[in-house]
């Protein structure tokens, strides 16, 4: 009998290739068109508070886009790797899993680049008026409520996948144990957060002339409206990994646990990333004119983990489609 | 044995390797090498699948014990010994 022989087949045709690029380059301009926002907006007082040339801040500004780019493209990479594979599985329950889990990451990609636009627009227009202190305000209140609305759809979404994904094996949900020790958690950091809010100068109106206030509200408004509801996001999220992660443990298939293992890293690195860097972004704001620059840096390099776990994700995806993809001769 | 046990029993055995996949593996290979609607398989197409399985393991893992495992569970099919 002839030996066999499996190869993968093609698993992206011409049109599925010009749809991705399409698809990269309209998020690479989009991109572009906020750094473009972010450079023509007249940053000379931040020049004049860090001694700095009009040229250095506007070099600065672009060293810290790129970044900025590759953490778009590579939730895109992520995002796009998920719904193919959620394509190629069909109208099963794990595939309307996949591809919750990939919408959720296509909306934190649209929140990430609505915060962008936001926050030029922000500089550009108060510019432009007599109160410049009451635009900022009026930006910073809608940019939270943007940021709390994103992630609670982002964290929705991973949620309702996850929980298709577990439904798929006919699994319990959560643990009794887990529905108290989470929430618990999420509690304390609920409260944690309300005192860093308590703690913060600039909470309702900024004493700094160059920023604008980080939230620009009273303290039991941003409290409620603000920090509980993200809070609330960040457990729907954690919930969403539990489940993710049962699911991983009790799905069955030595070969398909090896190929979703990367998946469940990626998503793991990432819920628990995007969390942090959430808090790490109200902090940079709280300590602004204090210890900024080492804020930053943790800044940079949560960005650098989360990059990576993008790819991990992506890849675990592809890893799944291997099997989807494979052809024997 | 019916050909609807058989087929069960290869979806069952494969399931163990190639997890929520696994349904969706078999039919495809029934479909392209056997040319037969996935639960219309006798016994005389195992060998075929145990191959095309062996053959895909080979490809997504390099442990070689996992593939040696999956074509023992295809010959107990074939025995038709219980799994």
């Amino acid at each position: 009998m002839k030996q066999m022989t499996a190869v993968f087949t093609k698993q992206t045709s011409r049109s599925q290739k010009r749809n991705t690029a399409v698809w990269y380059t309209a998020v690479s301009f989009l991109w572009l068109g906020a750094v473009a926002l972010s450079v023509a907006a007249d940053n000379s007082k931040t020049a004049a508070r860090f001694h700095l040339s009009m040229f250095q801040v506007r070099l600065i500004q672009l060293i810290f886009a790129l970044p900025g780019l590759l953490i778009v493209l590579a939730i895109l990479f992520g995002g796009l790797s998920i719904w193919r594979y959620a394509r190629s599985i069909g109208a099963s329950k794990e595939g309307k899993g996949f591809r919750s889990i990939a919408y959720g990451i296509f909306a934190l990609l649209v929140g990430l680049l609505a915060g962008n636009y936001l926050s030029d627009l922000q500089q550009l227009l108060s510019q432009h008026v007599a109160d410049p202190q009451k635009v900022k305000t009026d930006f910073v209140i809608i940019s939270n409520y943007v940021a709390v609305l994103v992630s609670f759809v982002t964290y929705s979404m991973l949620l309702r996948g996850s929980r298709l994904l577990l439904d798929s094996l006919g699994k319990q949900l959560i643990a009794v144990r887990q529905l108290i020790l989470v929430p618990a958690l999420f509690i304390v950091l609920a409260a944690l957060y309300a005192w860093l809010i308590h703690g913060n100068p600039n909470r309702q109106v900024s004493t700094d002339a160059t920023v604008g206030p980080v939230f620009g509200l009273s303290y039991w408004l941003t409290v409620f409206t603000v920090a509980v509801p993200l809070v609330a996001s960040w457990l729907v999220g954690a919930i969403a990994l539990i489940h993710l992660r049962r699911y991983y443990t009790n799905t069955k298939g030595v070969v398909y646990k090896l190929l979703f293992r990367k998946f469940v890293k990626g998503m793991t690195l990432f819920i628990f990333l995007n969390i942090v860097l959430q808090l790490l972004t109200q902090l940079s704001s709280f300590y602004a004119t204090r210890n900024l620059s080492a804020i930053l840096s943790l800044i940079i390099v949560v960005y650098g983990a989360l990059v990576y776990a993008f790819i991990l994700i992506a890849r675990g995806a592809q890893r799944l489609s291997m099997i989807e993809n494979i052809l024997v001769e | 044995m019916s050909d609807q046990q058989y087929y069960q029993q290869v979806v069952s055995a494969t399931e163990e390797f190639l997890g929520p996949a696994a349904e969706r593996f078999v039919n495809r290979q029934i479909e392209f090498h056997l040319g037969k609607t996935p639960q219309t398989i006798s016994r005389e197409d195992i060998p075929r699948l145990k191959e095309t399985l062996g053959a895909a393991l080979g490809l997504l893992v390099k442990d070689k014990a996992i593939v040696t495992q999956a074509m023992h569970k295809f010959d107990l099919i074939i025995k038709d010994e219980n799994l």
